[in-house]
């Protein structure tokens, strides 16, 4: 069994796994596939109903669940929701695990799995991923007026 | 962006008996109406009630709300009525006392029960916007502000409202469906000497909306705090009071609610709603008399509205936009009850009570709209189940493309990385290693699991897998071959050790499993 704490490493060795088979074109598909199959039912229906509250409520059990370490705001009077990720679980944990290499573009499965979803029920989904290498990232989704 | 449903209707509750037969007031004198918005997202359900009455007790309304709860399931405390027309047709129910009255009351109960019951039957999708306009030359109230300043009033021209808000309801096709307007006119402006002045502004902008927007959108008007009442008996000089005057304030009026309408912005969020019973004392203190009342609040993105239960001063229905962190915020008077309107009856602190009560149903709405959350690493477990799912995805992603080779060879690479310590560990003959480590990853996911171990042996027996089961939780299928992530990981974390690993048997359904660890040596 693969330990759900072991996940993460599992996660990037994919992401690996499939850039060897076919390209970085087979990492998108699979981020593709994810998001449709995976986040349509939980993150898009959660969205599609309570809208930006929606957003609160998913991040508000996944990243509680991961440990993260974030600041999270819903504002609904400015029509946003922000995550302002301080120390990422994921990527914090490839970063302190010595005797692997995370997939370069591991931090790029975020935008991919949920822009297409939130974006699908009209909102705008705008990311900062220059502080990654750092397990520091910053999102923000906003209604799309 | 969230959907929401809306419903409209227009309840007529002019009583037959009321009707004036001298038709005086020519073609406005049409009875009156009680127009009605229903609007839910999908948890929230709220219905506005624009009653055109004078104006409605507490007790009259919790009457109404009452029998509307028990037609269409709509909490009391979600719906709100108020009084906007100053007309002569609907009677006062001041004496709740009389038979007359609590006739009053049921017959009218009945009849926006009724109407609103079958307007909920109706909902249908609308989108929804709002939009803002400061009016500084169209000086309605001038009349009025210049009485109370003749008087020495505490307000003054800083106090003037001159803000004019839209909440506007669009159907599917995009035409009007429904309007709610916010504007302050002073009773000044709203009683004429036969005292239907306001009726017929309201007909008149009724009518100047409907000109633009065709004749199916449900208009409420909601009037501002009105400030002291200004009685009927006692008119300001040059006060406007005939109909040719109604229709051209009206009209001027209109102008800027239409093109509010047209710079409406688009809303999205959440309907949050608030109410908070409460309690002015009377101005008489001997009669240690409190009256009873609630205060709502509504708010959708950046619209907001707050209701005064009475009569209460257009300063402290700017102190309430001065407090409100949304844009648009309306204050519509009468609401609820309509304390106040004799000038002598509350106590000299009313409005700071009320001031009070506001800021609480304001706080209380932008506690729902705005959250919060600060989290540290330490401030939770390090135990997210839904990986089980992801992962489940990614190997059913491989096996579907690539075949079952592909996928036991990303689990062997997996293995053979991650796993390099502990395979290196256990090179030494460690075995207490590979009994710590199990122990740790079921501790972790919190699965009881059964670890008994030898010199030569450890053997591992579970009922269930937590992964399969976490996934058949979530209505998910697990990958064929699962069982890999058992085998294929621990043959490979065996791979060059001591120790050889036998998969007794799985249960591919659950997961409920048998492994072994039998040192190579003793098995020779």
């Amino acid at each position: 069994m693969i330990s759900c704490t072991d996940f993460i490493p599992a996660y990037s060795e994919g992401f690996k796994f499939l850039e060897m088979t076919g390209g970085r074109k087979e990492v998108e598909k699979f981020w593709s596939y994810l998001s449709e199959i995976y986040l349509k039912d939980t993150l898009g229906e959660l969205v599609s109903r309570d809208g930006l509250a929606g957003c609160y409520a998913y991040w508000s059990h996944s990243l509680n669940e991961e440990a993260a370490d974030f600041t999270m705001i819903l504002d609904e009077i400015k029509s946003e929701f922000i995550i302002d990720m301080h120390k990422c679980p994921s990527k914090g944990m490839l970063n302190e695990i010595k005797h692997i290499e995370p997939y370069p573009s591991y931090c790029e499965h975020c935008p991919a799995l949920y822009a297409p979803v939130v974006e699908k029920c009209g909102y705008k989904f705008e990311y900062d991923l220059s502080l990654c290498h750092k397990a520091n990232c910053y999102l923000r989704i906003k209604t799309d007026k | 962006m969230i959907q929401y449903k809306a419903s409209r209707e227009r309840i007529a509750i002019t009583f037959k008996k009321d009707e004036r037969l001298d038709n005086t007031s020519g073609t406005f004198y049409d009875g009156l109406q009680c127009n009605v918005l229903i609007l839910e997202d999908n948890s929230t359900k709220v219905c506005l009630l624009d009653c055109g009455c004078i104006s409605l007790d507490y007790y009259a309304v919790n009457a109404v709300k009452t029998k509307i709860r028990k037609a269409t399931g709509i909490p009391d405390c979600n719906i709100i009525l108020w009084t906007s027309q100053i007309n002569p047709s609907a009677k006062t129910p001041d004496f709740k006392e009389s038979e007359t009255i609590g006739q009053f009351i049921e017959i009218l109960s009945e009849k926006l029960a009724e109407g609103v019951k079958k307007a909920y039957e109706n909902l249908e999708e609308v989108h929804l916007k709002t939009g803002k306009i400061n009016i500084t030359d169209l000086n309605l109230n001038a009349p009025y502000n210049a009485k109370l300043s003749s008087e020495g009033s505490r307000e003054n021209e800083n106090s003037t409202e001159n803000e004019l808000i839209t909440l506007s309801l669009w159907d599917k096709r995009n035409e009007l469906f429904a309007l709610l307007v916010n504007y302050t006119i002073s009773p000044a402006n709203r009683i004429a000497y036969k005292g239907i002045f306001s009726k017929g502004i309201n007909d008149y902008l009724f009518k100047y909306i409907k000109d633009n927007f065709g004749n199916l959108p449900v208009i409420l008007f909601g009037n501002g705090p009105w400030g002291n009442f200004n009685h009927p008996d006692d008119p300001d000089p040059g006060q406007a009071d005939d109909f040719e005057n109604a229709e051209r304030t009206a009209n001027s009026l209109g102008t800027y609610i239409i093109d509010t309408i047209r710079n409406s912005s688009l809303l999205d969020g959440k309907i949050r709603f608030a109410s908070l019973k409460s309690k002015f004392p009377q101005r008489v203190i001997t009669q240690h008399k409190e009256f009873e009342t609630i205060l709502q609040g509504m708010a959708v993105n950046n619209f907001a509205l707050v209701t005064f239960p009475g009569a209460f001063s257009r300063e402290s229905g700017l102190e309430v936009k001065k407090l409100s962190p949304y844009d648009n915020t309306m204050v519509i008077g009468m609401a609820n009850s309509h304390l106040g309107y004799e000038i002598t009856q509350l106590s000299h602190d009313a409005e700071d009570i009320l001031l009070k009560q506001a800021r609480a149903i304001i706080d209380n709405l932008k506690s729902q709209s705005i959250k919060v959350m600060e989290r540290r690493a330490a401030d939770n477990k390090y135990l997210h189940k839904d990986f089980h799912l992801a992962l489940n995805l990614l190997l059913t992603y491989i096996f579907d493309n690539f075949g079952k080779d592909a996928m036991t060879d990303y689990l062997r690479n997996f293995a053979r990385v991650y796993y390099s310590p502990l395979n290196q560990g256990i090179k030494s003959g460690d075995k207490e290693i590979l009994v710590n480590h199990f122990k740790n990853i079921y501790e972790k996911e919190e699965w009881p699991v059964e670890i008994t171990s030898d010199n030569n042996t450890i053997v591992i027996t579970q009922q269930a897998c937590p992964g399969i089961s976490h996934i058949l939780k979530k209505g998910m299928k697990p990958c064929p071959y699962y069982r890999e992530t058992y085998n294929t990981v621990n043959q490979t974390i065996c791979m060059n050790t001591p120790f050889e690993y036998i998969m007794e048997y799985f249960n591919d359904e659950t997961g409920a499993c048998k492994q072994k660890f039998i040192r190579r040596e003793a098995k020779l």
